[in-house]
């Protein structure tokens, strides 16, 4: 209990970008470990959160079926519906384009199974950020003459993740945040600036880059994958897979 | 009560005396942030008022019927052609259709009751109009600070955001936004104001002048609306020589 309300603690000063949470975590024996803890705790808060939001914005909206019946009903009152009428085939096509559309947003909708998700992602997408921006930010910073260790610099990066408090206004339906990826973006530059002692200027352009050499690799991962998942398809619709008349 | 109210007649009138002993003063962001939450969640609370009736009555027949007549009279100020086939029966029925698609929806059931699915939709969107303040507030301040440090400013982070925070003070006017005819004339007030106490905020964070602390806050919305006049003209440009070309 004390090790959670000391992270909150933490995390609370560290969102006002005071120098003295980073520095005194980069000053503790396990500053990486410490920065797992903290990490972990807000994660499975934000998690628990973003979960209640979803079953009352669940609770608070119509059944989806509802929606969809409610709709084809007045479609098919619509003067074009009489046009198309007179094409069955287009009908059966258009029909079958609808209810795929419909499906989707049964994925998309938030639905009390669909957010038990968000305890297993919300921690995964803050951990992978957190390691992944971590070490490209250590490794320009070291570039840039810093003089921290890595050690240090995955312990204050996870304090930069503090403006994830501001998930916990989600507890409510139809919240949208503004404002975190910018907070976030100073929380790493102080982070970055009491780890290495470095000045404005370098700590900003650890900051930037580490950001951009993160975009660009996802960038190329993406294009990879997109290559490799074309060029599948491409085989299996070649190599007979399918039948290409379906398609 | 009336310490309270001096700060605030302290930041409207842009008193220096109150600016520098706010930034005197202990934890000045964290201060700053509250005080600005406070405002907006006080700027915003017609939103709560407004939406909490809304959701309760839902999309009532004559919301319907209103939109149902602006439509017509916009109808008969600008003739619009439909598809192929469609007389202006068609459209205004099709039109119906869409309306009603709207009604039947809003009044679907929920799994919770009307008068508590209104209620906490309404704390959701009024959340969302006092939080989405801090998107700009930070967004702004990024690029200011970035300008203000390049021309020699002196402000350390924590404190520049701690010190602009309080441009919600004069946002508090925005209260009466749901007055007809002086809303939107409040609001504007509101907003000039608020830009004076930004500019004032920088002025004492940086230790400016005040003509440079002028030029230094505006500077990025001259850049903005630079870029928007070059993309409009550019854009204007191109259709202008499309349209020739077609001619």
């Amino acid at each position: 209990m004390q090790t959670i309300s000391e992270s909150f603690g933490i995390l609370w000063e560290a969102l006002f970008l005071q120098p003295q949470p980073y520095a005194a975590i980069r000053d503790r024996k396990n500053p990486a470990g410490k920065g797992f803890v903290i990490l972990i705790i807000l994660a499975l808060t934000v998690a628990l959160v973003s979960y209640i939001g979803t079953l009352l914005t669940w609770a608070t909206s119509p059944d989806l079926n509802a929606i969809q019946e409610t709709v084809l009903k007045h479609l098919q009152t619509m003067s074009w519906w009489e046009m198309m009428s007179a094409q069955p085939q287009a009908q059966v096509v258009w029909l079958q384009i609808w209810d795929s559309v419909w499906q989707v947003m049964r994925l998309l909708i938030p639905s009390p199974t669909s957010g038990l998700m968000g305890f297993i992602l919300t921690p995964l997408n803050l951990l992978i950020t957190w390691i992944v921006f971590g070490l490209v930010a250590h490794v320009m910073a070291k570039i840039f003459g810093g003089k921290g260790q890595l050690n240090q610099t995955l312990g204050t990066t996870a304090l930069a993740a503090a403006p994830q408090l501001l998930t916990l206004f989600t507890v409510f339906p139809l919240v949208s945040l503004a404002g975190i990826g910018v907070w976030t973006m100073l929380a790493r530059y102080m982070a970055i600036r009491v780890t290495h002692n470095l000045s404005w200027g370098r700590a900003l352009w650890v900051t930037l880059l580490s950001m951009l050499v993160i975009f660009l690799l996802l960038v190329v991962m993406f294009g990879v994958g997109a290559a490799v998942f074309s060029s599948m398809l491409s085989a299996a619709i070649s190599g007979g897979f399918f039948d290409a008349n379906s398609f | 009560m009336q310490t309270a109210f001096d700060f605030i007649r302290g930041v409207v009138t842009l008193d220096e005396q109150t600016y520098r002993d706010f930034l005197a003063s202990e934890n000045v962001m964290k201060r700053g942030f509250l005080i600005f939450l406070a405002c907006f969640f006080i700027a915003t609370f017609p939103v709560f008022g407004q939406t909490l009736i809304r959701n309760y009555q839902g999309f009532t027949a004559e919301d319907a019927l209103a939109i149902k007549d602006q439509y017509q009279s916009m109808l008969q100020m600008f003739p619009i052609s439909g598809a192929e086939g469609m007389s202006p029966e068609d459209m205004m029925g099709d039109f119906n259709a869409g309306i009603n698609i709207g009604v039947e929806i809003s009044n679907l059931p929920t799994p919770l009751p009307r008068p508590i699915m209104a209620f906490l939709q309404a704390v959701g969107t009024w959340i969302s109009a006092a939080i989405g303040n801090i998107g700009t507030w930070l967004g702004y301040g990024v690029i200011v600070l970035l300008f203000a440090k390049l021309a020699g400013g002196r402000g350390i982070l924590n404190l520049f955001f701690g010190l602009t925070a309080l441009v919600a003070v004069p946002n508090l006017l925005q209260i009466f936004s749901f007055l007809p005819f002086l809303g939107p004339v409040l609001i504007f007030v509101a907003f000039l104001w608020g830009a004076a106490v930004y500019i004032r905020a920088v002025q004492i964070s940086q230790e400016f002048s005040g003509g440079k602390a002028v030029v230094i806050s505006l500077l990025p919305l001259l850049i903005v609306l630079l870029i928007t006049a070059c993309t409009a003209s550019a854009a204007i440009g191109s259709l202008a020589s499309l349209i020739s070309q077609a001619q």
